[in-house]
């Protein structure tokens, strides 16, 4: 088993240095990081600028190969390259990281398991007005941009807030910097993260409920649940320990995808309502420009894809036990 | 695309059933449906409602509208929504109403073109890449799982600060590129399954060429999955080239998207709210309606999808009916109450058709200890009455009339009581053995769940008593067993397990629906006995339903005839197989091929059952029963005893059969003629040509393991040194088990495509290698070889009308047109079909016309060999019986060779002149039929004819069936000796020193008598009792 998954590991490995590859080529080719020094204040000179440029491997008048040389080089050695503002890149990388998964954590677990949830409910209930509502309702938050979900939460908290008088949903952030002690830090963190969660949870939801409730009206009227049913237990617990357990099957490498890939998926809450993560680095580094914080991004993405699919493989074979034979 | 759902992908893709037909009229028609059915979904309607609005608006709107999208109103900056402004202006004084209809142009064009894009990419790749196979597969995996890597978003984002109003057709094909992946994926799946689906091998096998099956038969079957998907891509498209432009990739000023006129208007957000919600809310009524249509055109298009599956209209009325029903079953022998007793049970289930009544009032009644059978064809309402008995047919079914459990009525319980009777006092056994249990769970813990699920257990006693479970059905190994899962089993063992779970509780009542069914013989004399010790063990009544009546001659005290809903006959066993008085059950006993006798024709029952929603007046047979007369078709004749006649009948015309002058039974229904052997058939074997030869053939399947760099584990013996020759006008059946290699032989003559290993023998047509042919000699050989599969109606392209099917080998193989016509009628009426029947499609057809299509079309080309996959073994015993005559009429008129693979020895006995028996890849015992049934010399042999059953209820209960010991052995794990040892009879009664050379020695196929051959080194007729 695990020399199956250590194959598996090598074989997507590769897919994932060429993806790196074909990121930091195209970055290279295709962004001028020239721009981010001339608007300086005092302006350098162009000796100046070509030196740094030279000096973080960003220059455009290098030839594309030897810079790609000169970067995966670094990479090989653990070292990303330096930002368009000469900081490391790795450093930011972690910080980033670090704050993305604490946006995350949370509206993933609650997302996924909600959705699953809510996607059981309404096969169950199928045909009933909850479930054509939920489904409706589901479609409806998948139609709309997460980017308008987000700023549409912003207008209405600011309205609320209005109305109440005080601040209760906090919007720019991942905490109130006047916030001191343990307590208030905790309260001000919570309050900042309730509405990107919001965001996140109903993109989630909808998208898992409409998925699951696929996978569960197939097995709604299968024979197992039948026979379930035919041993005495009652419609409920078949369902449950029986149809469910089959039904979100389908669903794992959805979840392990999602889960996974959600660091750099959330560039739009994560800009909208300022953290300072992951998916707001990838906007940025391209509107800066930034062709090495855009590779790394890129590469980061590739290896998260692989790292999702070895987690769907790792849950396949924990809950499938057809998945354990050859 | 990370950032971007996928609704696309929320659609897996269905191999069949779905929609999009061939041709002019029926396309029309089909259409009609679909449209129909979307006419009846509302939200469909409203999307496409909105969609057509929003389309209008954005391509003729800006023409009616004054202002343009480039227009600058300097009068009037930061205006509300009002007169001059609709949707009011922005800072710049640019009219929101209009920028919105330029973005929403914008939007929509990039949405389709890049759908577009996106369906035709991954129709190609997919298509070619499942099709192909091999390599060209592996590349294109390859190639998806590269596009999944790549970030699509950033790419996306950092390729865009190249567009601009010239070239904004490269953002179409940036999002086409990394958003063609699933779809791709999805449509390789769907035709790597469809390449396995038998209308596509019926196509590869007449010769069609690779690129034609794709285009005529795989892509019309992934359109509708392909339709569906495209419109979900537009909306996904739309949303991603939303989320760019939000950021300014993209669209660049002043051409705008829908996405950048949201952006450009969030910051004035909280002070101008239209700027944000005017563009934000055209946005998600697009999409919205896009998604709500393509949920629509799924639930329209493909049939088996969640609306159109049986669904919950209102509470289900369960009416307990008086127990005053007048009694029409006979009464039980003793005066012992029954364990069950069902009275007047009628059950109609509502459907897309009308209100189907599928049982319309039967009774009867089982003691502890009895068996009682309940057969009839597939559509009678067995299955459903069982699942009305137990309580478990969905909640729209309605359920009247009495079904007693030892005196408490079931009808009308509360679900909570139900509960507390099923699999407790009521078990039963369904037919699925792999579906009927949960695939995640192991064989102990079902059972244990079976057993707590009404009694207080801790976990080890109910281990231990689920142990001792499996023991009494008859499981080796019990200890380890119940640590497996159900894939794990053989399908003797689910059924086991099965069985087990039913009689853990001591139910009083079992019911088995098709408890053998789908299982080898062997298997199924096994299955049949551990049913008759579960009921010795518990004393319980077993109700069996089947549709085979063999198969209940030796088990059954009494049974039920079942017909439209109905029983038409009952008795006891011996009563009814002796003097059937109802013409349906005359003509099904009269239908069942025989492995004991040789006959020289079936009497087939024509005709099909009547549909439930248009039942005929008077008798429900009247349509397909020879004595037919006016009577008949005033009312429908009650079920009681009439006259003379012993046992009650529904049939007003029964008692004549008992009067001196009367009818007879045995001339109910004319026997065909069916074809005796002819003068060249006697001509003497050895005169007759060769047609086939199979020399020495091994075909060894490598066991791999991994996806992407994958590995053999290990080898699965499917043919293994397998020798053998059909000469002309000759049949040649080769039985066995699953698992015998019996069709992965039949399909190395069928499709040579695949190379042999060096070595692995040959395969020679009329003297020629077909693996060492050039590529036009192997289109000839198409017409002298062809091909009837197993499931009729999977061998049919269900888009095609039959006249495309029958007219598709003649086409291929460059028949003028208009002769092609012609043969087509000639074709049908060969096979006893109406010309008519060219105009149909595969569905309207029932089974046995669908096989009798087959079997037309396998004959379009004038073949000199025929294979024949298990050809009846699909069909209902009445259809069965007149496919059977059909063959065995056309194998004599046209002097076909026919090599014909069949588990079932009855049938090889019809229509066979030589008989091939396969074990685990091997031959071991080859001789003309008449030899193989009066003499077998393999102990092998000696078991399936033992384990067949016969329709004589004295006769079987009186034989002594040979033990056939363990289940079936692995392939993938050859035993060295004789392979058949462990599980041989004759093994058990051999000294040490014999059984050491069964131990040592791999028994070749030698002569035992003249031509006829046996693998044993103790071959000889059986030993002992049999």
């Amino acid at each position: 088993m695990v020399r199956h998954f250590a194959r598996g590991l090598a074989a997507n490995l590769m897919l994932v240095v060429i993806a790196g590859a074909v990121t930091y080529v195209l970055a290279a080719l295709t962004l001028d990081p020239r721009s981010n020094y001339v608007n300086r204040n005092p302006p350098p000179s162009p000796a100046e600028i070509t030196a740094t440029l030279d000096a973080y491997n960003l220059n455009p008048d290098t030839p594309v190969v030897s810079r790609f040389l000169r970067w995966a080089g670094d990479v090989l050695t653990g070292d990303l390259g330096r930002t368009v503002a000469g900081e490391e890149v790795t450093e930011e990388f972690g910080r980033r990281a670090l704050t993305s998964t604490r946006l995350l954590l949370l509206a993933t677990v609650v997302g996924s398991v909600g959705g699953v949830l809510l996607g059981s409910w309404n096969a169950v209930r199928h045909e009933r007005w909850t479930d054509r509502v939920a489904t409706l309702l589901s479609f409806a938050v998948l139609a709309t941009p997460v980017f308008v979900t987000a700023v549409a939460l912003q207008l209405w908290a600011r309205n609320l807030n209005e109305a109440i008088g005080s601040t209760v949903f906090e919007y720019t952030g991942e905490y109130s910097p006047g916030a001191t002690g343990t307590w208030d830090r905790l309260l001000s963190r919570a309050q900042h993260l309730v509405l990107p969660s919001i965001a996140l949870v109903a993109f989630q939801a909808a998208l898992f409920g409409l998925y699951q409730r696929n996978t569960m009206l197939d097995v709604l009227h299968s024979d197992f649940v039948r026979t379930a049913r035919a041993k005495g237990l009652p419609r409920r617990t078949a369902l449950l320990r029986h149809g469910l357990r089959v039904a979100v099957l389908p669903l794992l490498p959805l979840l392990a995808y999602n889960a996974v890939l959600m660091f750099t998926g959330t560039a739009f809450v994560e800009k909208i309502f300022g953290w300072h993560g992951m998916g707001e680095w990838l906007v940025d580094s391209v509107l800066t420009d930034d062709v090495n914080v855009v590779a790394a991004v890129g590469l980061f993405t590739a290896a998260l894809v692989l790292v999702a699919g070895l987690l769907a493989d790792v849950l396949h074979v924990v809950l499938d036990p057809r998945s354990r034979a050859s | 695309m990370s950032t971007v759902p996928d609704p696309g992908a929320l659609l897996s893709p269905a191999g069949d059933g779905l929609a999009a037909d061939g041709s002019g009229q029926r396309t029309a028609r089909r259409g009609k449906v679909v449209l129909m059915r979307l006419r009846r979904n509302p939200w469909a309607v409203a999307g496409f409602a909105v969609l057509a609005f929003l389309t209008l608006l954005a391509n003729a709107g800006p023409l009616l509208y004054p202002w343009d999208h480039t227009d600058l109103d300097y009068t009037a900056l930061q205006q509300p929504p009002g007169g001059t402004h609709w949707f009011g202006t922005d800072a710049a004084g640019a009219d929101l109403f209009a920028v919105t209809m330029r973005g929403l142009q914008k939007s929509l064009l990039v949405g389709l073109l890049t759908a577009l894009a996106c369906t035709t990419v991954a129709t190609v790749v997919g298509t070619v890449a499942g099709y192909a196979g091999g390599w060209t597969d592996r590349v294109a995996l390859a190639l998806i799982g590269l596009f999944l890597v790549l970030p699509g978003f950033l790419l996306v984002a950092v390729m865009s600060t190249l567009v601009d109003e010239t070239t904004w057709l490269l953002l179409v094909v940036l999002l086409a590129a990394l958003s063609w992946m699933i779809t791709g994926r999805a449509v390789r799946n769907t035709t790597r399954s469809l390449k396995q689906h038998d209308f596509v091998r019926a196509a590869v096998c007449l010769g069609v060429p690779g690129h034609t099956v794709v285009r005529r038969h795989v892509v019309p079957a992934l359109a509708s999955f392909l339709i569906i998907d495209a419109t979900l891509q537009v909306g996904s498209a739309v949303i991603a080239e939303a989320g760019l432009a939000y950021f300014g990739f993209g669209f660049q000023p002043p051409d705008v998207s829908l996405g950048g006129v949201i952006a450009s208007g969030t910051p004035y957000a909280t002070v101008y709210p239209w700027l944000f919600y005017f563009p934000a809310g055209c946005l998600l009524s697009l999409c919205l309606s896009l998604f709500l249509i393509g949920d629509g055109l799924r639930a329209a298009l493909d049939p088996a999808s969640a609306r159109n599956r049986p669904g919950r209209t209102r509470r289900a009325s369960r009416a307990a009916v008086a127990a005053d029903v007048p009694r029409t079953a006979l009464q039980p022998a003793s005066g012992a109450p029954p364990a069950l007793a069902v009275r007047d049970l009628r059950v109609s289930l509502p459907g897309e058709g009308g209100t189907v009544h599928a049982v319309r009032g039967i009774s009867y009644e089982v003691l502890p200890g009895e068996v009682v059978a309940i057969v009839g064809e597939s559509g009678a309402g067995k299955s459903v009455s069982a699942a009305a008995i137990m309580g478990l047919l969905p909640e729209t079914a309605e359920v009247a009339g009495s079904v007693r459990l030892a005196g408490r009525e079931l009808i009308g319980l509360e679900e909570s009581h139900l509960c507390r009777v099923r699999g407790d006092a009521l078990s039963m056994v369904f037919q699925h053995s792999l579906t009927s249990l949960t695939p995640v769970y192991s064989v102990g813990y079902q059972i244990t769940e079976a057993l707590r699920a009404h009694r207080r257990l801790d976990r080890a006693t109910a281990r231990q008593r689920a142990v001792e479970l499996l023991t009494a059905v008859g499981i080796p190994e019990p200890t380890r067993t119940i640590h497996a899962f159900p894939h794990e089993c053989s399908g003797g063992m689910r059924q086991r397990v099965a069985i087990a779970m039913a009689i853990a509780n001591d139910p009083k009542v079992i019911i088995a629906d098709e408890p053998t069914t789908a299982l080898d013989v062997t298997t199924q004399a096994q299955i049949l006995d551990v049913l008759k010790t579960a009921r010795t063990l518990t004393g319980a009544a077993l109700v069996i339903i089947t549709h085979d009546l063999a198969l209940v001659a030796g088990v059954a005290d009494r049974v039920h005839v079942m017909y439209a809903g109905r029983f038409v006959e009952e008795g006891p066993v011996d009563d009814v197989f002796a003097r059937p008085r109802m013409p349906y059950t005359i003509g099904l006993l009269g239908a069942v091929p025989r492995a004991d006798l040789d006959q020289s024709a079936l009497t087939p029952v024509e005709g099909t059952p009547p549909s439930p929603l248009l039942l005929p007046d008077g008798c429900p047979f009247v349509l397909r029963c020879p004595l037919a007369a006016d009577v008949c078709r005033d009312g429908e004749p009650a079920l009681r005893t009439r006259g003379n006649v012993t046992h009650p009948t529904a049939c007003v015309r029964s008692d004549e059969f008992e009067r001196e002058d009367g009818l007879d039974p045995a001339r109910v229904f004319s026997v065909p003629r069916t074809g005796r052997r002819t003068e060249t058939e006697r001509r003497k074997r050895a005169e007759r040509p060769v047609l086939l030869e199979v020399d020495h053939l091994v075909r060894h399947f490598p066991v791999y393991r991994g996806t992407v760099l994958r590995r053999r584990v290990g080898t699965v013996t499917a043919v293994d040194d397998v020798s053998l020759d059909v000469r002309e006008k000759e049949t040649l059946a080769l039985v066995g088990e699953s698992g015998s290699g019996k069709s992965t032989l039949l399909n190395e003559i069928a499709d040579p495509r695949k190379t042999l290993d060096p070595g692995a023998g040959r395969v020679l047509i009329a003297g020629r290698d077909i693996h060492r042919i050039t590529h036009r000699q192997r289109r000839r050989l198409c017409r002298d070889v062809q091909l009837v599969l197993q499931d009729p109606v999977a061998s049919l392209d269900p888009r095609l009308p039959i006249g495309d099917i029958l007219g598709e080998p003649l086409l291929t193989h460059g028949w003028p047109r208009d002769h092609i016509g012609l043969r087509i009628s000639e074709l049908l009426d060969l096979v006893g079909l109406d010309a008519a029947h060219a105009d149909r499609f595969p569905r309207e057809l029932s089974g046995g016309q669908a096989q009798r299509v087959n079997i037309a079309r396998a004959l379009a080309l004038k073949p000199r060999l025929l294979l024949l996959d298990e050809p009846v073994s699909a069909l209902d015993v009445s259809v069965q019986a007149s496919v059977l005559n059909l063959l065995r009429t056309l194998k004599a008129e046209l002097s076909l060779s026919c090599l014909l693979v069949t588990h079932d020895l009855a049938v090889a006995r019809y229509l066979a002149d030589r008989v091939a028996v396969m074990h685990l890849g091997r031959i071991v015992e080859l001789a003309p039929a008449t030899s193989v049934f009066a003499q077998p010399s393999h102990p092998y042999t000696h078991v399936l004819l033992s384990a067949a059953p016969l329709p004589e209820p004295q006769r079987e209960r009186a034989r002594q069936h040979v033990p056939l010991l363990g289940e079936p052995l692995d392939p993938a794990a050859v035993p060295t000796g004789c392979r058949f040892r462990s599980r041989c009879p004759r093994y058990l009664e051999l000294s040490p020193g014999e059984r050491r050379r069964c131990e040592d020695q791999d028994p070749d196929l030698l002569g035992v008598a003249e031509d006829h051959a046996a693998a044993c080194h103790f071959a000889g007729p059986p030993r002992g009792n049999a």
